[in-house]
């Protein structure tokens, strides 16, 4: 029970160290995709529906007319191009704006925490929604997810090997680049597996439809 | 919005609803701060069917700033200038540690917030979640604080009006001030005394400990 704990507590110290938040997006409105692809339920384990075990993203087309008729924190997405994610975590559910854009050959999502739940009202109100993004690729019906690794960025920013506008958090780099800058680090690194987080990437499968 | 939520906005007063203005950086540079022992205490924020919400603070004690995992450092090894509070937000069962740095500009008082050891789930939430200051004016009496924090929608309305241009960024509708802190002060001083630039002060009684 103690190793799990520690192992446990490690990874999310990895996770925590590791992720690179940025103010801006990585997509300007022109850039985005739209893909049915990424359509439908998705689960870390590869269980049939009825039997879903650990995480769940799913992927719906923003309807941001009908979202405002209960709250308007969807206003602002209305490219026609958003992907609304309803991730399950640890029972947990937070809503995000997700969009899709292809740089030089990859395809890439970014991240947008929209509806979400934090119990503490003064720490809600000290903690702002930053954007995550990353690659993914479309293996089978499944999606794979490869984040772009904090420790890999910042070592090429502490020796002189790229310059991006960021500001370093206790436990993180926070990138303040604009969408431009962004995007160029983004196609310049986007194939070099080195920025990626050096781990097996995160696959998303896609809910089976149990045989009957 | 939640039921809940809206009780706890009440209880915690002004303070806590999400228009408080958040900044990248600090108000502070280490030569503004300064301590007044005033502070130490706990303080009442609120009040649900007679559970008090309070505030607890002391000084920081930067000789044993330790306590993370493993041994490790917890985040409050960054702040060793021996001007720092701890803040522990006390909300019903669950609290949240910040550190609190007084200061004074242009002979008035602040004081910033900034969350510290912060833990959210789910995980892939906490990704995306940045901490950010949030300041205002204060008043330390024997039995009462008072605190002005800074209002979002007079900052929103000079943006829109041209009459102020500092760095900030719109994050789904909640403003990020990213300009740096020399900026910031020069903004506070601007707007010291204008009472429409801050929120509805709250006042905080001392709870016996």
């Amino acid at each position: 029970m103690k190793t799990r704990l520690i192992l446990t507590m490690l990874i999310i110290i990895i996770m925590v160290v590791s992720c690179i938040p940025s103010l801006y997006p990585l997509y300007r409105d022109k850039d985005l995709l739209f893909d049915t692809r990424l359509l439908g339920l998705f689960n870390t384990e590869g269980n049939m529906i009825g039997d879903i075990g650990g995480d769940t993203w799913e992927f719906e087309k923003l309807d941001w007319q009908a979202e405002n008729k209960s709250g308007s924190d969807w206003d602002k997405f209305r490219s026609g191009k958003t992907y609304k994610l309803i991730a399950l975590e640890d029972g947990k559910n937070a809503e995000f704006a997700v969009h899709l854009i292809k740089l030089g050959k990859n395809f890439y999502l970014d991240f947008f925490p929209v509806k979400y739940n934090i119990e503490h009202v003064m720490l809600d109100m000290q903690l702002i929604p930053a954007h995550i993004f990353g690659k993914i690729e479309f293996v089978d019906n499944n999606i794979v997810m490869n984040w772009f690794d904090g420790e890999f960025l910042t070592n090429l920013i502490d020796s002189n090997k790229v310059k991006i506008s960021h500001k370093m958090l206790e436990n993180s780099i926070l990138l303040t680049a604009n969408t431009e800058e962004l995007q160029k680090f983004v196609r310049k690194y986007g194939d070099n597996t080195r920025a990626f987080l050096n781990q097996d990437p995160d696959t998303m499968y896609r809910n089976k439809i149990p045989k009957i | 919005m939640k039921p809940r939520t809206v009780i706890s906005l009440i209880i915690m007063g002004m303070l806590v609803s999400s228009c408080v203005l958040s900044s990248l950086f600090p108000l502070y540079t280490e030569k503004d701060l300064m301590t007044d022992d005033g502070l130490i205490g706990k303080w009442q924020v609120g009040e649900e069917n007679g559970e008090k919400y309070y505030w607890i603070i002391e000084k920081l004690d930067t000789v044993n700033t330790g306590g993370g995992f493993l041994g490790t450092s917890s985040e409050w090894s960054e702040y060793n200038t021996s001007k720092t509070y701890r803040l522990v937000a006390v909300q019903d069962t669950i609290e949240q540690e910040f550190a609190l740095h007084l200061l004074e500009l242009d002979g008035i008082r602040y004081l910033d917030l900034y969350p510290v050891n912060v833990e959210v789930s789910p995980g892939f939430l906490a990704w995306h979640m940045v901490p950010t200051h949030i300041f205002g004016k204060v008043e330390i009496y024997k039995n009462q604080l008072i605190t002005h924090f800074f209002d979002q929608d007079f900052f929103v309305k000079l943006i829109e009006q041209n009459k102020i241009r500092i760095s900030h960024v719109d994050m789904n509708g909640r403003q990020l001030i990213t300009a740096e802190t020399d900026e910031l002060q020069k903004f506070a001083n601007k707007y010291a005394n204008q009472s429409q630039a801050f929120q509805k002060p709250d006042t905080l009684p001392r709870l016996p400990i």
